[in-house]
């Protein structure tokens, strides 16, 4: 028998097993860009391990020892507005440089081209998404917690009135693929969304440098019953519901309801299990006037708003976290709006985790955002964030 | 009573009935009466004795068929067959515990036998542990014998149905309830309520039972099979075809069931497999001149898995029964029987215990008193009569957090329509709700069976009335504390079932089991009947159905018989839905929270819609249609092939009928108005009226059903089954059985088809709000569902009488199991909106083809060219077609052995899925492989002790 096993294995081709590869990674720039792509941090990443590389004075960054799989690539670093002027750009305004590979496979050793893209940093971001909804006291669902907050990066007082935000569709089977959407209205050019809000125009809403805009379903003290949830009675507005299902806190102003693809019901339909994909956007159009659609290649049922991509100022996508995984190819914002993706850590949701950005540096006595138009490098979790606070400077 | 002249009505036109049956042999009333009166009388007296003792035998029932005379055997072991006409006929004796006899039998003179019975062994050539077709020329059926339940293991009358053509081999599963779906793929809601148990001769009756809320589809309204222990039964027979006339209030089909009446040795049974076990010990004793006692003991307990001991259900059955005969003239059967379930959910004892957990007892105390009164006279030889009694008490009590995710849970408690100023609730709470159901029946029916001869046909003939009448006098659903409610919602109102009106039933009936010899081996069997039923009659809600009913088959050869049949079934609607629970829509008015410490606000608008009675209700009628034909082998075996079709057009389901009401809304505004109209701070346990200002800031229309039920539920079920008995081959002791079916459902609903206006067409305030400016009517009954299944199993019956054992090992395979939801395209054909009287009440408008491009403005007129309005045309609905799903074929294996141990007992054991074939397959439309046959391994024994 011994001998047998011994011929056994003798005859197993240990050659054929798979083995590590290397591969390069090279970085184009801009079009119409000069720029240094020296000394850039590329991350490789696979589910939660990253690996970063910093890139050669070509741009090129080669990561050895890597077992084949499906990786995720992304790079990106910001430029002040001297340095966009003098690479070439248009007009003085500090840029994010960036560029991703998701779902990449790395099969065997090659070299991987990142085409860079060049996008203004922008005033008002996304800075915190709170979709997941908690457990309370007694271990039954809340949901009524849940809130969108908008950040101020800028140096300067912002007026948000008339600011739209909107819900990216989160069907369990995609209304549109992306490639549905970009073969439709062009590549990267719009995006279905579900519901949308406007922050009223009837008045100035002023945000100060690093001040923040929390927007919610219900503006009450959603600790009382729930030990994971946070007081939300200074929330700046609330979306007001009209089913007597949330309380509605009169001294919070209310959103204005531009569109609702679901009927009886008003609030925000951030799902708790994603994916949950936010937009803001501004546009002088009339947004109710907007192209709707059903279902890809369906003639009834829901019908979502077509948003043209152009007059989105930030996203932010938080895809579902399967059993089996993130499933990538399940992205509803195109590369410009969101080159990457965010996730809590939960299946199902309900895990008190919000979404949320980095903090990259303190600029005139505020912090600044990471915001590299890439929510795998932007946004990270926590159960213990609160409303209008971030962690402190990573610098 | 004008129920009781159209009862009288009924009968003398089923009298007329019989009559026209007599002449088709050309025989007329006179001579009819002239040729009974000359065949007055012979007697056929039997004394039947135990092979083994000599003992007599006792409660032994004897019959000569196809005439049907009956009599029971006394204390000595006598029975006297009095009045038989001369001529050959089948001598038929049973017994419980007891080899069956048939003895083929030419009365000329009086005659006297002597007879003597085998007790049922393993030791005895033939066994029968399969199901055993019916006898032709009458329903098709199945009759399940007691050696079959005792091979099969069976825990509940659920377990037998495997035998049945076309079921699927099921797991024994004693934690969830189970009633009785027959030749239908789908857990079809009127097929269940629909479907009959008939124990010792009285139905057990599920009118009574009761819901709370609106009609559910998914709602259990069978008799759930579990209560039913299957150690105290004889035999059981599964009518799937068109029943006799005798039965009633049904659609789909019947089991009648048969307890154990006679002597019978001390009897012990164990029986255990990994999720159940169930103990009983019964005794039939001889009380000489007292007839015989039986009683049966038993209990079962199960858990849903073993592994995780979240459910559980456990069974109590007590069951007495006494037989007795009276100067030979006059045999009863009187059984009290007591059953108690246990149903509990909770959580698992290693988990957390959160307080939550669902518990329902469900006890019955039945009486059955069944007697025959043997008159023998030309047109009354037996008078059978039964009286029926069952009090049943079923309590639930249900104790879960109620969730709250959205932070604001009113609490309604309203009961008139008006504004309210409710609590209510801001975080989830622990909560108990309880349901008390107490249905009686009462049934009695009384019969005259009789026959005759006349020339070459022999008729035989019965005809009864029936009178049932059900009630319910529980306290129906409540809370343990009204602040805060188990079901916090518009369906959480309490319910007292005591308000109900009781619910009286009566039919009569008429039926003939007619046997024509055309020639020597040419013969026709027919039994045709007639049967009419009237419920609450003299009221408006009251219903009727007449249901005639024929199975006829002819033998062409001897080794040949084609049959057919035709009949109607039609079961009364229960109280639950002719009585249904009150509609309540529930609004809110004003949603005012400052978190600042001032008064908050909470209005709701209640609005209550009662069907007191449903007063166009019908009943629910399956016309069944049967064409089949057996074919006798050379070599003993046999071949019976049956076509059927099955169709409930008017099964129960909601019904939709719109009322409106408008909904006053107060903005944070108006708070100081409600404040000035009387509004305070609700405090109190239940919703206070308030006054709402006349000034709302909107107000909106509402649409609400009104909770009417209806006959809006359609079915059809068509398909072949096959019993095929192959024989035996001698020389493997082996006997082989082949069964399959292929069956068909489609399921319409025929119910108005409504629908709110798309939020896409919708301003946003519509949306938000869930409001639509009318509802749009499409047309009903082109949306479907259909099932397809073929399946066939192979029994092989392995006995060999020497050892005293039986294998059996039963293949099955699913060939075809393919279903589809088909939804149709189609355009708008009308709409419904508030007529503008203020009253509620709705208008339908048709949308004619010229209609098509125009437009229905919001306050819903029709307009050719106002653009503001809503497009007709995009009111259209289309769909993209959905593939059908066709699953894979699977296969199971089951394998089963009973052994007998001397004449002290024996046991069974038997392992389902014996080759454990779980396979991952994936079926048409996906790609995705999902896990075959789960959950259909299952293995157990079962010892039992005769002493």
């Amino acid at each position: 028998m011994a001998a047998i096993v011994l011929w056994a294995s003798a005859c197993v081709d240990f050659d054929d097993a798979t083995q590590a590869t290397s591969v390069t990674v090279q970085l184009q720039a801009p079009e119409g860009l000069t720029l240094d792509l020296g000394d850039k941090t590329v991350t490789l990443q696979l589910g939660g391990q990253t690996t970063t590389v910093q890139t050669d004075s070509e741009g090129a960054a080669v990561f050895s020892n890597v077992v084949p799989d499906v990786y995720d690539l992304s790079v990106s670093w910001t430029i002040t507005a001297d340095e966009y002027m003098a690479a070439g750009g248009g007009e003085a305004v500090a840029t994010t440089v960036s560029a991703s590979l998701n779902s990449q496979l790395i099969a065997g050793a090659e070299v991987l081209y990142m085409q860079l893209l060049a996008s203004a940093q922008r005033d008002i971001v996304i800075g915190k998404v709170y979709y997941a909804g908690s457990k309370d006291n007694n271990n039954r669902n809340y949901m009524a917690g849940k809130y969108i907050e908008l950040y101020n990066q800028s140096d300067d007082t912002v007026d948000v009135s008339g600011l739209y935000i909107g819900l990216t569709e989160s069907e369990s089977t995609q209304a549109w693929t992306r490639s549905d959407l970009d073969q439709t209205y062009g590549s990267g050019a719009a995006i279905l969304l579900k519901q949308i809000y406007r922050i009223p125009t009837d008045d100035s809403y002023m945000v100060a440098p690093g001040g923040t805009v929390v927007i919610c379903n219900s503006a009450i003290d959603h600790t009382d019953g729930n030990d994971r949830e946070s007081d939300l009675t200074g929330a700046d507005f609330e979306v007001k519901d009209t089913q007597g299902n949330y309380q509605n806190n009169p001294a919070v102003p209310a959103m204005q309801m531009i569109y609702q693809i679901y009927a009886g019901t008003s609030v925000m339909n951030l799902v708790q299990s994603g994916p949950t994909g936010v937009v803001i956007f501004r546009t002088d159009q009339d947004v109710t006037a907007w192209t709707k659609v059903y279902k890809y290649g369906a003639t009834s049922g829901l019908q979502y708003v077509v948003c043209p991509t152009s007059c989105i100022l930030d996203g932010m996508e938080a895809l579902r976290r399967k059993t089996s995984g993130i499933d990538v190819t399940t992205k509803r914002l195109p590369d410009c709006i969101d080159a990457g993706y965010t996730s809590i850590n939960a299946v199902s949701g309900w895990n008190a985790e919000v979404v949320y950005r980095r903090t990259r540096c303190m600029q005139s006595g505020h912090k600044v955002l990471v915001d590299t138009n890439n929510s795998s490098n932007d946004c990270q979790t926590s159960t213990t964030i609160k409303p209008r606070q971030y962690d402190d400077c990573q610098e | 009573m004008q129920w009781s002249r159209w009862l009288v009505a009924i009968c003398a036109l089923l009298m007329s009935d019989s009559c026209w049956l007599v002449a088709q042999d050309a025989v007329s009333p006179t001579e009819v009466r002239r040729e009974v009166r000359r065949q007055g009388g012979h007697a056929v007296s039997v004394l039947l004795l135990d092979e083994g003792d000599s003992q007599p035998l006792i409660m032994a029932t004897c019959q000569l068929q196809p005439l049907g005379a009956y009599a029971t055997t006394d204390v000595d072991g006598h029975a006297t067959l009095a009045n038989i006409p001369v001529g050959e006929w089948q001598l038929e004796v049973s017994y419980v515990g007891y080899e069956p006899l048939s003895r083929t039998l030419r009365v000329k003179a009086d005659t006297t036998l002597t007879l003597t019975m085998r007790q049922q062994t393993l030791a005895l050539k033939d066994v029968e542990v399969v199901a055993r077709q019916s006898a032709s020329g009458q329903a098709t059926a199945s009759v399940i014998g007691r050696q079959a339940i005792d091979h099969l293991q069976a825990s509940s009358l659920a377990d037998v149905m495997q035998l049945i053509p076309g079921q699927l081999m099921t797991n024994s599963d004693l934690t969830s309830q189970s009633n009785l779906q027959l030749r239908t793929l789908v857990n079809n809601h009127t097929s269940a309520f629909g479907s009959s148990v008939v124990m010792d001769g009285v139905p057990m009756s599920n009118n009574g039972a009761m819901t709370q809320g609106s009609f559910s589809s998914t709602a259990f309204v069978g008799t759930d099979l579990r209560q039913i222990s299957a150690d105290d039964i004889n035999e059981v027979e599964v009518v799937r075809g068109i029943p006799s006339a005798e039965y009633g209030d049904l659609t789909s089909g019947m089991m009648v069931v048969k307890t154990k009446v006679g002597v019978t040795p001390w009897q012990v049974r164990a029986k255990i497999n990994p999720g159940t076990q169930n103990y009983s010990v019964g005794k039939g004793l001889k009380l000489h001149r007292y007839g015989t006692l039986n009683f049966n003991l038993d209990y079962a307990q199960a858990w849903g898995d073993p592994r995780q001991k979240t459910r559980s259900f456990d069974r109590y059955t007590a069951s007495v029964g006494w037989g007795l005969d009276v100067g030979r003239v006059w045999d009863m059967t009187t059984k009290v029987r007591f059953a108690l379930g246990k149903d509990w959910s909770g959580n698992d004892p290693d988990a957390i215990d959160d307080g939550t957990s669902s518990r329902c007892d469900n006890r019955v105390v039945s009486l059955s008193h069944n007697g025959n009164v043997h008159l023998n006279r030309p047109w009354a030889r037996t008078i059978r009569y039964t009286v029926g009694l069952s009090l049943s008490d079923i309590s639930s009590r249900n104790t879960s957090y109620v969730s709250n995710s959205s932070g604001l849970l009113p609490i309604l408690t309203a009961t008139e329509s008006g504004y309210y100023s409710v609590p209510w609730e801001t975080t989830s709470y622990l909560a108990t709700g309880y349901t008390e159901s107490r249905p009686g029946n009462l049934f009695v029916k009384a019969s005259n069976h009789f026959y005759y001869k006349a020339g070459k046909t022999r008729q035989n003939i019965k005809m009864g009335v029936e009178y049932k009448s059900d009630w319910n006098d529980g306290r129906g659903y409540y809370n343990a504390d009204d602040r805060l409610p188990y079901r916090p919602n518009s369906d959480g109102r309490p319910r007292p079932y005591s308000d109900e009106p009781t619910l009286h039933q009566a039919s009569a009936y008429i039926e003939d089991n007619f046997r024509w010899q055309i020639g020597e081996d040419v013969s026709l069997k027919a039994q045709a009947g007639v049967r009419g039923t009237g419920l609450q009659m003299g009221r408006a809600e009251g219903t009727w159905a007449l249901s005639p009913r024929i199975n006829a088959s002819i033998s062409l050869t001897d080794w040949l018989e084609v049959r057919g049949g035709y009949g109607r079934n039609s079961k009364t609607p229960g109280m639950a839905y002719l009585y249904p629970d009150r509609k309540y829509a529930d609004i809110v008015a004003a949603n005012y929270m400052p978190q600042d410490g001032s008064d908050q606000i909470l209005i709701y608008q209640t609005y209550v819609y009662e069907v007191e009675r449903n007063r166009n209700l019908k009943n629910a009628t399956t016309t069944k249609y049967e064409a089949g034909c057996s074919v006798k082998l050379p070599w003993g075996g046999k071949l019976d092939l049956l076509a059927y079709m099955d169709k409930t057009p008017n099964g129960f389901g909601s019904q939709t009928e719109y009322v409106t009401y408008v909904n006053s809304l107060y903005d944070q505004t108006q708070i100081d108005a409600l404040i000035a109209a009387g509004y305070s701070a609700a405090t109190s346990a239940t919703s206070i009226p308030v006054s709402a200002p006349t000034t709302p800031t909107a107000t909106h229309t509402y649409y609400t059903t009104t909770g009417l039920v209806g006959n809006t539920s359609a079915t059809r079920n068509r398909g072949v089954e096959m019993d095929f008995d192959l024989g035996e081959v001698r020389a493997l002791h082996t006997h082989f059985y082949l069964s399959g079916a292929y069956s068909e459902t489609k399921t319409w609903s025929t119910d108005l088809n409504a629908q709110s206006v798309r939020t896409a067409l919708l301003t946003s305030e519509y949306t938000a709000y869930g409001l639509t400016p009318f509802k749009v009517v499409y047309p009903s009954g082109l949306d479907y569902s259909e099932y397809r299944r073929m399946l066939n199993t192979l029994r092989v019956v392995t006995h060999i009488p020497l050892l005293k054992m039986v294998a059996s090992f039963t293949a099955q395979v699913v060939w075809h199991d393919w279903n589809r939801s088909y939804t149709a395209d189609k355009h708008a054909i009308g709409w419904i909106m508030a007529d503008g009287t203020g009253t509620g009440s709705t208008v339908y408008r048709a949308i004619t083809d010229d209609m098509r491009d125009g437009y229905i403005t919001y306050s819903g007129d029709y307009s050719a060219s106002d653009a503001t309005g809503i497009r007709i045309s995009d009111l259209d609905l289309t769909y993209s077609d959905s593939d059908p799903v066709d699953n894979p074929v699977t296969w199971n294996v089951q394998a089963r052995l009973t052994k007998e141990l001397g004449k002290f007992g024996g046991f069974s054991c038997f392992v389902n899925n014996c080759l454990y074939y779980e396979p991952f397959r994936s079926s048409s439309n996906t790609s995705t492989r999902t896990q075959r046959n789960t959950g259909s391994f299952q293995f157990g024994c079962e010892l039992y002790i005769r002493l």
